[in-house]
């Protein structure tokens, strides 16, 4: 059975409605509701070392009040409780505060009028185990592999709605396993399950394609001095260098700041490699189209296309603030559903095509080393390979590598796969991620490993 | 700070007459955020958040399982209390350990953190005047394109009752600030902060955050930013460096902090956070660092960020060594960890809210003080470099390669400071590096740092942590600069 909501979308709407009917004419409140049920199992060595359930829904007001043409804004975030008498006490304890609030804050020169962009709907329901099978029934289903990881299953929730009639409501059923397996020796391949309907099936299939990597990662392991060579980058491991485009890289704001090494790209000092298309695409309808302000994105926004840069995500905020139009951004500006397309190179042709060097199936903790350059330091991590011949030796050391964010995507990037492949979002920071970016391989000509 | 709960008949709700839990305990946050964001002396963000809401946790043959919900009457604590026992009762067959009822010690007690200035002392005019002020002391020139005032205040009230008698009180207060200048002339763009990004951390009051020399400091924040626009580029090479407090809080946290959690030696965190070259074996015997190395779990210590009297599951806090003379002799784990493990650890279970359980977590983690002047450990060298201020970090899953930047750095030439430089970065081997820490700086060189952003656990949780230290001088490191 589908576990119950504590803030259904007819609840949603009641409340807000009844904090709309109380505004004077000056004043604008713009709701964002982001709710979810969950269950999170976490396991340790195909053991269960924390299991628990999390309802939580937390609504936030976004407050305007117009001082003649101007506008002071403030917000304000409270959780819900879905008790209707208690939720209304909050609620209007929350909104007094912000009226008071308002009086006394300078005007906010960026911000905007909130509009009505419309309303939607998006309902997605899907098969997930019931909490109570889950408990049991994941662990039995790993057959005592040696398998570490969080399994997360449940509905999430995120609204919008505004006192000028705009209503949105977003509602997912998902799922996600994100597991390692581990050798004695603590070597590990990564894997990713995840979708709308679980199938013990599939998830099996999954288990032994990831546990398929253990003959290689039993070889001898490698010890590569620091130095450049020939790499290449699986999915994940890409996926980890386009997170880093979450850190300011492709907002026009950080931009217009010079926080981003973007500006080098505008500047013409700067550029990618004409194998790169990146865009935002909405239509896979993995995560919400409308925004904090309920803004509806296109269904694709192109960001490079062949290497030009074609649109950089901007807000409502940084168009008013420097004059440009706005594309849906979120207010950081960071992408939501990243895809890069993929090239030429067949997924068989890999180890031949790289030859001698290195095969990366994932990086970690990286970070940019000198932001506004363009630099970006990391570790490899999970099953990475020396290749020597177009064989795989062995497993590698962890190696560190520090390199340019226009070599790697640029001057260094020789070949992309032909297909390009679904890295869930599994993250969980105070709420369940929605969706993922897509992207294929990439083979470098060069990349730079320091330590 | 208050909650009109009744935890205790909530306890009752949850236990209920039929009960098939060995143990019930609820943990309570009420937790308030303030953050006010100035830009340019403009404002960008006036935010408050407020959370309210109980994990129910119960144990079943030895078996913990919980359920989290912000409704919070008998009825909806009840049914959380159903949800957990029944998970805690499918999944007990499957269980990673056998935990004993001491993992959930029986405590009493009140804590507060001192403050001499309520959070709430500053009306909404009074901040913006104190940011827009803030903003200003950073625009040390025209080449100071963009300037940012940020505060972020903190209040928590944590209650923690369960079935043999525990009820456990706390209330935090905390304020923690980034104030930052970039400045920006012909091509060249450096920022500068106040120590670093939101490391300015402190329990208190808002005496901690307004301070004598708030808008000196801010002055001189936006002076250094125009200062590097000129400065050269970190040479590269192998130098001894001086690493000032405001970097070695984030060193201490990354190459000593997460290594010794015994959850990431117990394997939990393999598939996220990840492992640790430290093994169960290593403690008592290995030489972590030189002998001047010695570092205190201290959650003892009056204004640090992550001081407290009781960990998240009630457990009695209190300073422990934990590397002693260089050795290491005990690890970062809780009483679960302590369990499985075989090793005695720290009162460090914690969780980020009333929505997460807690894992082990390693609060305020020190540097004890030495006996060297600042003064001292640069006559000592011929050719290093002094670096302050984190802008960069990144370390391997089992904690040994790191790579920090920072934000300023200094030439010592012959045993004196000589120029100002930018891009300053090194690398190296946790041990290693540790193991050339050549003199430690006194009581005039240290300070308290920390961080609000510790990211970690499955599922993923922010806890904040304090590190304190002093200047420390190390031999031998890999120095580089910036650029492309």
């Amino acid at each position: 059975m589908k576990p119950t909501l504590l803030v259904d979308r007819k609840y949603f709407f009641e409340l807000g409605g009844s904090l709309f009917a109380g505004l004077r004419g000056d004043e604008r409140l713009t709701l964002n509701l982001v709710e979810e049920t969950t269950q999170f199992i976490r396991i340790n060595g195909a053991k269960v070392r924390q299991i628990g359930c999390v309802e939580n829904a937390h609504l936030a007001f976004d407050y305007r009040l117009k001082k003649g043409d101007a506008l002071v804004k403030c917000g304000y975030s409270v959780t819900l409780t879905g008790e209707r008498t208690t939720d209304s006490e909050t609620l209007k304890a929350a909104f007094n505060q912000l009226r008071t609030q308002a009086t006394e804050l300078p005007i906010d020169p960026f911000s905007t009028e909130i509009e009505n962009f419309g309303q939607s709907e998006n309902v997605f329901c899907g098969e997930l185990l019931p909490f109570s099978d889950a408990a049991e029934r994941l662990p039995s289903l790993m057959n005592s592999l040696p398998i570490t990881g969080i399994y997360s299953a449940g509905t999430s929730v995120r609204a919008n709605m505004n006192s000028l009639g705009q209503k949105h409501w977003f509602e997912t059923d998902h799922f996600s396993f994100d597991y390692s397996l581990f050798t004695p020796e603590n070597r590990m391949a990564k894997g990713y399950y995840s979708g709308s309907k679980w199938d013990d099936g599939v998830f099996r299939s999954n288990l032994e394609s990831t546990h398929s990597q253990f003959s290689q990662l039993t070889k001898p392991v490698q010890s590569i001095e620091p130095g450049k060579y020939r790499t290449y980058l699986s999915p994940m491991a890409v996926a980890e260098l386009l997170h880093m485009f979450s850190w300011g890289f492709l907002s026009e704001g950080a931009l217009r700041r010079e926080e981003s090494s973007l500006r080098l790209v505008r500047q013409g000092k700067k550029s990618l490699s004409p194998l790169v298309t990146l865009k935002e695409n909405f239509k896979r309808g993995l995560v919400p189209s409308f925004n904090h302000l309920g803004e509806l994105a296109p269904e694709e926004i192109k960001l490079f296309e062949r290497g030009e840069l074609e649109n950089t995500l901007v807000s409502r905020r940084t168009a008013k603030e420097y004059g440009v139009t706005s594309n849906a951004a979120s207010g950081s500006e960071a992408p939501r559903s990243l895809e890069m397309e993929g090239g030429s190179l067949k997924e068989a042709d890999v180890l031949s095509s790289l030859g001698t060097g290195l095969y990366l199936s994932n990086l970690h903790y990286l970070n940019w080393s000198d932001q506004k350059a363009g630099r970006i330091t990391g570790m490899t991590r999970y099953a990475c390979f020396w290749v020597k011949d177009s064989k795989i030796v062995g497993p590698i050391e962890n190696l560190r590598f520090d390199d340019s964010v226009f070599g790697i995507f640029g001057t260094e990037l020789e070949a992309l796969t032909s297909e390009a492949v679904l890295i869930p979002a599994t993250g969980t920071y105070s709420n369940r991620d929605l969706g993922g970016v897509i992207n294929p391989g990439a083979l470098l000509s060069t990349k730079n490993f320091t330590l | 700070m208050n909650s009109s709960l009744d935890l205790k008949k909530l306890l009752a709700a949850a236990i209920g007459t039929n009960s098939k839990a060995d143990w019930t305990g609820l943990r309570e946050i009420q937790e308030t955020f303030h953050h006010r964001y100035y830009r340019n002396e403009k404002p960008e963000n006036e935010d408050t958040s407020r959370t309210h809401g109980v994990m129910v946790e119960v144990r079943v043959n030895g078996h913990y399982a919980y359920s989290c919900t912000p409704n919070l009457t008998d009825a909806g604590v009840r049914a959380a209390a159903e949800r957990a026992r029944e998970q805690a009762l499918r999944s007990e067959k499957f269980k990673v350990f056998a935990f004993s009822p001491k993992t959930r010690p029986t405590s009493q007690g009140k804590w507060k953190t001192k403050i001499q200035t309520p959070l709430n002392a500053h009306s909404p005019s009074q901040w913006s005047d104190a940011l827009i002020r803030a903003c200003e002391s950073l625009k040390a020139s025209d080449k100071v394109v963009q300037t940012v005032a940020y505060a972020r205040t903190d209040e928590t009230f944590t209650r923690i009752v369960d079935s043999n008698g525990t009820d456990v009180t706390q209330e935090h207060f905390r304020v923690a600030s980034h104030f930052e200048a970039t400045a920006s002339h012909g091509g060249v763009v450096q920022s500068r902060s106040d120590h670093g990004m939101m490391a300015r951390t402190r329990q208190g009051g808002l005496e901690t955050l307004f301070t004598s020399d708030l808008y000196d400091r801010l002055q001189q924040v936006g002076a250094d930013s125009v200062e590097l626009l000129e400065a050269e580029d970190c040479p590269s090479g192998v130098f001894d460096v001086i690493i000032m407090p405001d970097q070695m809080y984030l060193q201490i946290h990354e190459s000593v902090g997460h290594p010794l959690e015994y959850d990431r030696i117990l394997g939990d965190e393999r598939n996220y956070a990840g492992n640790s070259f430290v093994q169960p074996h290593d403690f008592g015997k290995l030489q972590y660092g030189s002998p001047l190395m010695n570092i205190t779990f201290n959650p003892e210590l009056d204004g640090e960020y992550s001081s407290y009297a009781f960990d998240d599951i009630g457990n009695p806090a209190k300073k422990e060594y934990i590397i002693k003379d260089g050795i290491l002799i005990r690890g970062l784990g809780g009483l679960e960890s302590q369990e499985r493990i075989g090793l005695p650890g720290v009162a460090c279970s914690r969780a980020e809210n009333w929505d997460r359980a807690p894992i082990d977590r390693m609060a305020n983690l020190n540097l004890e003080v030495g006996t060297s002047s600042l003064d001292e450990m640069v006559r000592s060298i011929d050719n290093g470099v002094l670096m302050k201020s984190n802008r960069s970090w990144s370390i391997d899953d089992f904690r040994n390669k790191f790579q920090f930047g920072c934000e300023y750095a200094k030439k010592i030439e012959n045993g004196k400071i000589t120029k100002t430089l930018k891009n300053p970065n090194y690398r190296g081997i946790s041990t290693q590096f540790w193991r050339s820490l050549k003199m430690l700086g006194d009581e005039s060189t240290f300070d308290v740092y920390g961080s609000p952003y510790c990211g970690k656990g499955e599922p993923n949780q922010v806890i904040r942590v304090g590190h304190s230290s002093p200047a420390c001088l190390f031999e031998k490191l890999e120095v580089f600069g910036g650029g492309h």
